[in-house]
């Protein structure tokens, strides 16, 4: 009898855990998996958006490289831990959105613009108390037509009594594309208990 | 052995009976009104409301320079019996290409008014979209239609009207816990 308990508080406790996966490509195909909460994918007036939210240990891993030492593991899952990370990308037809305005070069000037330094006043997070959490910085790497989807990475706070609650909002204002605004709804479940890398050489 | 099976047997069929009413999707057939929708969610009166001062402000714009140039107009028809032949001619000319300027102008605006609402019309398409596929999910729906007025839903009992339910959902929504 004692060990049935044992055996379904063992079940119950690994339940509640975060995953925790042995390399970084185990790590990005789970969290692509939409099932999984971390991804989220919209096509609105025929552009797709793409919401991915970036666990902490993706970017230790990304600034660590190959030379891995536990104290060099905490640090930067200090460093990065106080900070949300999350990946909008955006396309039509597979392309980058600058692509489809390479024609009219007023147009393309301006979205240029609005990608680089504008985005700030496009995006915003906010708890269901509609309490807007800051943005700390986004980066857009301009990719020249290579990528398939513009891609820009926006940060910020991790604040745990914003965590408390059910959902947080991911809103894109209408980017001149006439998608209207796009909201996307984030379980702070995934970010409470995000995957983790196990990080052994 | 035998003390424990009647417990355990209880205990599995109780989460039978609950797993069978919590997990079973639902198989009727549904629909929401969207006009109705469209109509009570909170945040089209806050978006029209919003279009409406920004259509405002760009045709009182067109509507002050069409002022000044009906002024000149009238300045014009005043002056006109003191004016040279060159000078009537040249003063035509430039009512002309103002009047050209304004038309282009008036047409650039109404795109503009046009695309401004055609924004916003989608933000609170979307969210409408969001919320019922949400509605969907959390009550276990396989289909939920979406009538418009324009002959999709002929018939449907009233019990299949999800619209006051959704409605007061995505109000709720909206206004934040």
């Amino acid at each position: 009898m004692k060990s049935g308990i044992l055996l379904f508080l063992g079940v119950f406790l690994c339940g509640c855990n975060s995953e925790t996966f042995t390399t970084e490509k185990e790590l990005l195909d789970y969290i692509m998996i939409e099932e999984n909460g971390f991804t989220q994918n919209k096509t609105v007036n025929g552009y797709d958006f793409k919401l991915t939210y970036k666990p902490t240990d993706l970017l230790v891993k990304q600034e660590m490289g190959n030379l891995i030492t536990d104290a060099k593991v905490k640090t930067l899952r200090e460093k990065y831990n106080k900070h949300l990370y999350f990946i909008l990308s955006m396309s039509k037809n597979n392309q980058e959105l600058l692509n489809e305005r390479a024609g009219d070069r007023n147009e393309f000037g301006a979205m240029v613009n609005q990608l680089a330094f504008g985005m700030n006043e496009k995006v915003h997070l906010y708890t269901q108390n509609k309490d807007t959490i800051a943005l700390v910085d986004f980066v857009y790497p301009r990719m020249y037509g290579m990528s398939r989807s513009t891609s820009i990475l926006f940060i910020y706070p991790k604040e745990e009594n914003k965590l408390k609650e059910e959902t947080l909002s991911f809103t894109i204002e209408d980017l001149g594309l006439y998608t209207g605004e796009v909201k996307f709804k984030i379980d702070t479940n995934i970010i409470k208990n995000e995957p983790q890398l196990s990080f052994k050489n | 052995m035998n003390k424990l099976s009647l417990p355990i047997s209880v205990l599995a069929l109780a989460f039978g009976i609950f797993s069978f009413f919590h997990f079973q999707s639902s198989s009727e057939q549904v629909y929401v009104d969207v006009n109705k929708l469209l109509d009570g969610y909170k945040r089209t009166k806050i978006v029209r409301a919003d279009f409406e001062e920004k259509a405002k402000t760009l045709n009182a714009n067109v509507d002050s320079l069409m002022t000044d140039w009906q002024n000149e107009i009238k300045t014009y028809e005043k002056e006109r019996s003191k004016l040279s032949k060159k000078e009537l001619e040249l003063k035509q000319q430039l009512l002309g290409n103002k009047q050209q300027q304004i038309n282009n102008y008036q047409q650039a605006i109404q795109k503009q008014i046009q695309e401004e609402d055609k924004k916003s019309t989608q933000t609170v398409i979307n969210d409408i979209n969001d919320y019922v596929k949400e509605y969907g999910k959390k009550n276990g729906y396989k289909i939920i239609f979406g009538a418009s007025g324009a002959g999709n839903v002929m018939y449907a009992s009233e019990a299949a009207d999800l619209t006051q339910d959704v409605l007061q959902g995505l109000n709720t929504d909206f206004d934040g816990k």
